[in-house]
């Protein structure tokens, strides 16, 4: 070799000016159009799980003898599938051309709306799925076997006077608890997620400043 | 970031972060990348800055920092060649520089371990065994050696392609 390795390094960088720094403009655009990508990806993920769902709902109460209770798990669950696939379109509407700081605050309003508009079905969701669940037992082989082994059981319409207030009481319970159980739910499938667009949010908001 | 603190701060060390940058990227689009992520990081970090070291001396600390978690990051790059011979492709921006000896001397530095591009690319701006101990984290004591290991290394490497 004609030239030591510091030689080459020295000539070659004789002059540093020629070295030319890149533009610092596009990486939050970058992390933002990622960020909203994941979550859109994911979130679609979600509604084709609720698609399953909701037909192994619908096939269990057929087969377990519950098929009243099978519908309405059926028809809740495609109302969630109904609502989030109206979030989805939006979502898919985002401007991409968007600055980014503006694309994810877009992301932020329609992230934000989307939960308020969950927790509101969701406080449907969870009582009406847990009566549908006590009925479907209720008026399965096992709901007959209680009364046969009870004849004397209390009964209106049909219903074990006592077990039914429980029943009840639990579902409103779950209609206070709503909010809290579907944080729960979106902090398993979307928590880091969140956290990544808070902390993005927060720190373009700190450049802005 | 504002404009004054990238040019006070940053634009003074960018020759050491753009060849910082290169020795860890096979791409104009990655090396673009990284040295925004590594500016960003510097200003993100700037209030972490103490002074019980040289800024420069933080700032090519944390340029490699934010580089190797950037590499180990990258999925399906890869960074090693077993044969000890230039590949004729190793990298997509070999003609970085207009330099021919340069571009050859950097796609022999990217065949290294991480850490030894960090090491010689210290030792190649000239930077004290005690100033690259304390960028790498190591003892001063073992750079010599390590020095003229890769420095081996890299003359194999180019050997074998020019000749």
């Amino acid at each position: 070799m004609k030239k030591s390795i510091e030689d080459i390094w020295k000539e070659g960088f004789i002059n540093n000016e020629k070295l030319t720094a890149p533009k610092i403009n596009d990486l939050y655009n970058q992390k933002s159009i990622h960020l909203v990508d994941k979550f859109r990806r994911d979130f679609k993920l979600n509604l084709i799980y609720i698609i399953f769902l909701s037909l192994f709902f619908l096939g269990a109460g057929i087969f377990l003898n519950a098929v009243y209770s099978g519908i309405v798990i059926f028809l809740l669950l495609i109302s969630l599938l109904v609502y989030g696939k109206k979030r989805l379109d939006i979502i898919n509407k985002l401007d991409y051309n968007d600055n980014s700081y503006k694309y994810l605050k877009s992301f932020d309003d329609w992230l934000q709306a989307t939960l308020k508009g969950y927790t509101l079905l969701y406080q449907i969701f969870y009582p009406v799925f847990f009566l549908a669940i006590a009925g479907g037992v209720w008026f399965s082989p096992i709901g007959e076997k209680v009364m046969q082994k009870f004849p004397d059981l209390q009964t209106v319409l049909g219903l074990p006077l006592y077990p039914t207030i429980v029943v009840f009481s639990i579902a409103i319970l779950l209609i206070f608890l709503a909010k809290r159980l579907y944080e729960l739910d979106m902090n398993l499938i979307y928590k880091s997620q969140m956290d990544k667009l808070k902390d993005l949010l927060a720190d373009m908001e700190e450049l802005r400043a | 970031m504002s404009s004054d603190f990238y040019n006070l701060f940053i634009l003074p060390h960018a020759p050491i972060i753009i060849k910082i940058c290169r020795a860890y990227t096979n791409s104009q689009e990655d090396f673009e990348d990284y040295y925004q992520e590594v500016c960003l990081q510097i200003w993100h970090s700037r209030e972490r800055f103490k002074e019980h070291s040289e800024w420069s001396t933080w700032v090519y600390r944390l340029s490699l920092n934010v580089c190797l978690t950037l590499l180990k990051k990258q999925k399906n790059n890869p960074q090693h060649f077993a044969s000890d011979s230039l590949p004729p492709e190793a990298s997509e921006d070999s003609k970085a520089f207009s330099d021919e000896d340069l571009n050859q001397l950097y796609i022999a530095i990217r065949q290294l371990k991480e850490i030894d591009r960090a090491v010689i690319l210290l030792y190649l701006e000239e930077r004290s065994y005690q100033e690259i101990a304390e960028v790498i984290g190591t003892n001063p004591n073992n750079i010599g050696v390590r020095i003229q290991r890769i420095k081996q290394r890299l003359k194999k490497l180019l050997h074998e392609k020019v000749y």
